[in-house]
């Protein structure tokens, strides 16, 4: 069992939804949304971002649109699409129901059972 | 010193050192390969409005220009294509939180990027670094992983038995054939690849600070690289300037004959003196006269060729495009080949 592995499975999930979170609110352009995942501890590689913002755009979770910039050429800002709220929810709920069952497990002893007779 | 690029990368220029252009280039081009399809070009395009917005940061903080460091600063940031496709179905993340997991991620995954993209498959190229004329042996002992100074003198050799094969000098012709062919290893991938090492942005870097200083400033006559590669170059400039002044004597005789001959062809056909045919030595005859006439070309255009070939290496002259080399070698051949089938023919009536 590899554990390094195992926390990069852990984190695979979690990254289109913090995406999605972080568009909830407010559009953002690529270079915003990699400072906010950076600034979280969810990415190293920039470069994995992108791959991501455009599966997400080919399903519709998310759009985008052109936008001037202060300073070079305009900007791709992303956004979030009725679809990508659907969604939002979804993974919320789910995202609830793990924190709970972990918690479940995890809050009355501060170590971990050996055996998970307590789940039910 | 070293020679910069202007480079426009997402609409805006950046002045790039030719290493770190290279790299980046590789980079980019690496991209593209992994990521394949419209999607694909979609995310190299954003990857590469990053990287515009991460030199901007370099150049505002005071650079001027993009040198090899930046390059592999944003490369690091970035992530390698093979740390960015992760596995078969989720896009990268192999690496989270932690830095540890980055050398997990190409584990996970045993092939490198370079197997896929680009073949470590060596190829022939004439060794710029390793010559006394063109490089041809060189490059062909380098292909081989011989020795190649063992290859020159062996090949000498046997160009001196040649000589009595009625052929013109084959083996030289040979070399030169080699040396219009094979094209040389400028590049720092083309070096890589001639050498049959993996190609990718550590060596095609690693390559370069190797060669550059040493690269001579127009990439012209290297300093040979011993004695015995001295010898040879001077006995070779010696035989190439014989050579030169057998391709001159061949030229004018060529362009004498074809001219004079040509003109009294004329002349006869022109003038009504009755024994001027006698007095030309192919008697006026048609097909004697083409076959003369094929013939000075042939000897023209092939001390032209020799000439220029030895002025090349002497004066270090500009060489010919390879397809002005190309079209002179077909039109040669096609000429020689129609001279031999005129001769038979005149030599049968």
């Amino acid at each position: 069992m590899n554990i390094d592995n195992l926390k990069s499975q852990m984190r695979k999930g979690m990254l289109e939804f913090c995406v999605l979170l972080l568009l909830r609110n407010r559009d953002a352009y690529a270079s915003e949304i990699i400072a906010s995942m950076k600034e979280a501890h969810l990415i190293v590689m920039e470069g994995t971002l992108y791959p991501l913002l455009t599966r997400l755009k080919n399903d519709g979770l998310l759009a985008y649109r052109w936008e001037e910039s202060p300073s070079g050429p305009p900007r791709k800002y992303y956004s979030i699409t009725p679809l990508g709220l659907q969604f939002l929810d979804q993974l919320k709920t789910s995202w609830d129901e793990i924190c709970h069952t972990v918690n479940h497990i995890l809050l009355p002893s501060p170590t971990p059972p050996p055996i998970n007779i307590d789940e039910e | 010193m070293k020679r910069t690029y202007p480079a426009n990368i997402d609409g805006q220029i950046f002045y790039i050192d030719e290493d770190a252009y290279l790299m980046l280039q590789d980079y980019l081009q690496q991209l593209r390969l992994t990521f394949k399809g419209t999607e694909g070009a979609e995310i190299v395009s954003d990857i590469e409005s990053r990287i515009r917005e991460l030199f901007e940061e370099r150049i505002a903080s005071g650079a001027n220009v993009i040198v090899k460091a930046d390059v592999t600063s944003v490369i690091e940031t970035m992530g390698r294509p093979e740390q960015l496709t992760g596995d078969a179905h989720m896009d990268g993340e192999d690496c989270g939180g932690e830095c540890g997991p980055v050398s997990e991620g190409p584990a996970d995954e045993p092939k490198p990027f370079v197997e896929f993209n680009f073949p470590t498959r060596k190829r022939l190229y004439r060794n710029m670094k390793n010559k006394v004329f063109g490089g041809v042996l060189g490059g062909v002992a380098t292909y081989l992983n011989w020795n190649a100074n063992i290859l020159r003198v062996l090949y000498a050799a046997f160009a001196c038995c040649s000589f009595w094969v009625p052929m013109f000098l084959p083996m030289l012709v040979l070399y030169l054939l080699g040396w219009m062919i094979i094209p040389p290893a400028k590049t720092p991938r083309q070096i890589l690849e001639m050498k049959g090492e993996p190609v990718n942005v550590d060596t095609i870097g690693q390559t370069f600070m190797e060669n550059s200083p040493t690269a001579a400033p127009n990439g012209q006559e290297e300093e040979p690289r011993n004695f015995f590669s001295l010898i040879l170059a001077v006995v070779g400039k010696v035989v190439m300037g014989f050579l030169g002044i057998v391709g001159c004597l061949a030229l004018i005789g060529g362009l004498i004959s074809f001219l004079s001959v040509g003109a009294c062809q004329i002349w006869y056909y022109l003038s009504s003196v009755p024994d001027l045919v006698w007095r030309l030595p192919w008697h006026g005859e048609p097909i004697y006269f083409v076959c003369i006439m094929i013939w000075s070309l042939v000897a023209a255009i092939a001390g032209w060729a020799l000439a220029w070939a030895s002025a090349c290496v002497l004066f270090n002259t500009g060489a010919a495009s390879k397809t002005t080399k190309i079209t002179v070698f077909i039109m040669e051949i096609l000429l020689i080949s129609l001279g031999i089938a005129v001769s038979v023919v005149a030599a049968s009536m």
